[in-house]
């Protein structure tokens, strides 16, 4: 990503090397922000949980990143619910019956975002020196969408409404591809007349 | 009472009216924007009398946004509903003029909170 405007750092907690030591916190952020958007209790499911079952047929995927300036990093976050949940979701959220393909990709977007939002407040604790991408959401089969070059990545699954979400950490991607918001910092629009 | 917000997601333009409402904040006017640069326009067009602005969008941030109302001497209320609620960004938030920052995922009393003092029942 573009780093014209990132300032000098001081060496921080490395995000996504301590991600294990973090799953208790992230199970938690994921079923809380399902409670809170599906409102329905979400159930963790343990890690063993067999990926066959989250993998079968369409899904929706949000895509983000956290990008930390300390590291040069960026953190992958993608969030992959089924087709069937994305779709509950986008017509919660535009209050309709039959939400259009727009409307999930949305949808899903905005729960991407979301979370993601969480993730960076979670992981990136050191001020002023992480910047989270825009969503970028496709809808697909598990092979439609991933953020290339992850190294050991996290995942949390688990069940809202009998369907599946999952929200996956993925260290080190190149996440180039994704879209972020402009980074001129606030004092440089102050100082404009 | 007319209020702009801002938020590159459809979905969550529509969930926040949709909680204004819950939050019995409804009936009034409201102007929408995809990105600060347009919420911008609408404020010099419209005059709002209260600003729900989404932080991370395209083209302007909401804290740029922000920034450059206030540096026009705007003084109109002033909300983020964003992803993010670290104390960094909501200091960053009151520092620049802010009433407040309102976390995502949210209930409708956080909106009570926060925009009573400001929004009309």
């Amino acid at each position: 990503m573009n780093d014209d405007h990132a300032q000098p750092a001081p060496a921080g907690p490395p995000p996504g090397h301590d991600l294990d030591q973090a799953r208790e916190d992230l199970e938690l952020l994921l079923a809380e922000v399902l409670l809170t958007v599906f409102e329905e209790e979400a159930d963790v499911l343990p890690e063993a949980w067999p990926l066959d079952a989250a993998d079968a047929g369409d899904h929706a995927v949000a895509l983000l990143a956290v990008h930390d300036d300390a590291s040069g990093a960026d953190l992958g976050v993608q969030v992959r619910v089924s087709a069937a949940l994305g779709r509950l979701l986008a017509g919660r959220m535009f209050a309709c019956d039959e939400p259009t393909g727009e409307d999930l990709l949305d949808a899903v977007g905005e729960l991407g975002n979301i979370v993601g939002g969480n993730v960076k407040s979670l992981l990136f604790t050191h001020p002023g020196h992480a910047r989270l991408s825009l969503p970028s959401a496709v809808l697909g089969g598990p092979e439609a969408s991933t953020l290339p070059g992850a190294a050991a990545p996290i995942t949390i699954r688990a069940l809202v409404l009998g369907e599946p979400a999952e929200l996956t950490l993925l260290p080190d991607v190149d996440a180039g591809a994704l879209f972020w918001p402009p980074t001129v910092r606030p004092e440089v629009l102050e100082a404009q007349p | 009472m007319k209020i702009v917000v801002a938020d590159d997601s459809r979905a969550m333009r529509m969930i926040v009216v949709r909680t204004l409402r819950q939050a019995g904040f409804g009936g009034h006017e409201v102007l929408e924007a995809e990105n600060g640069r347009e919420a911008l326009e609408l404020v010099a067009q419209h005059a709002p009398d209260l600003i729900l602005s989404d932080w991370n969008m395209p083209e302007m941030t909401g804290i740029q946004f922000l920034v450059a109302l206030r540096a026009s001497g705007n003084s109109t209320p002033f909300c983020f509903v964003t992803s993010e609620g670290s104390d960094e960004m909501r200091e960053q938030a009151a520092a620049a003029g802010a009433l407040g920052l309102i976390a995502k995922p949210f209930t409708s009393d956080a909106f009570c909170d926060i925009l009573s003092p400001v929004v009309t029942s």
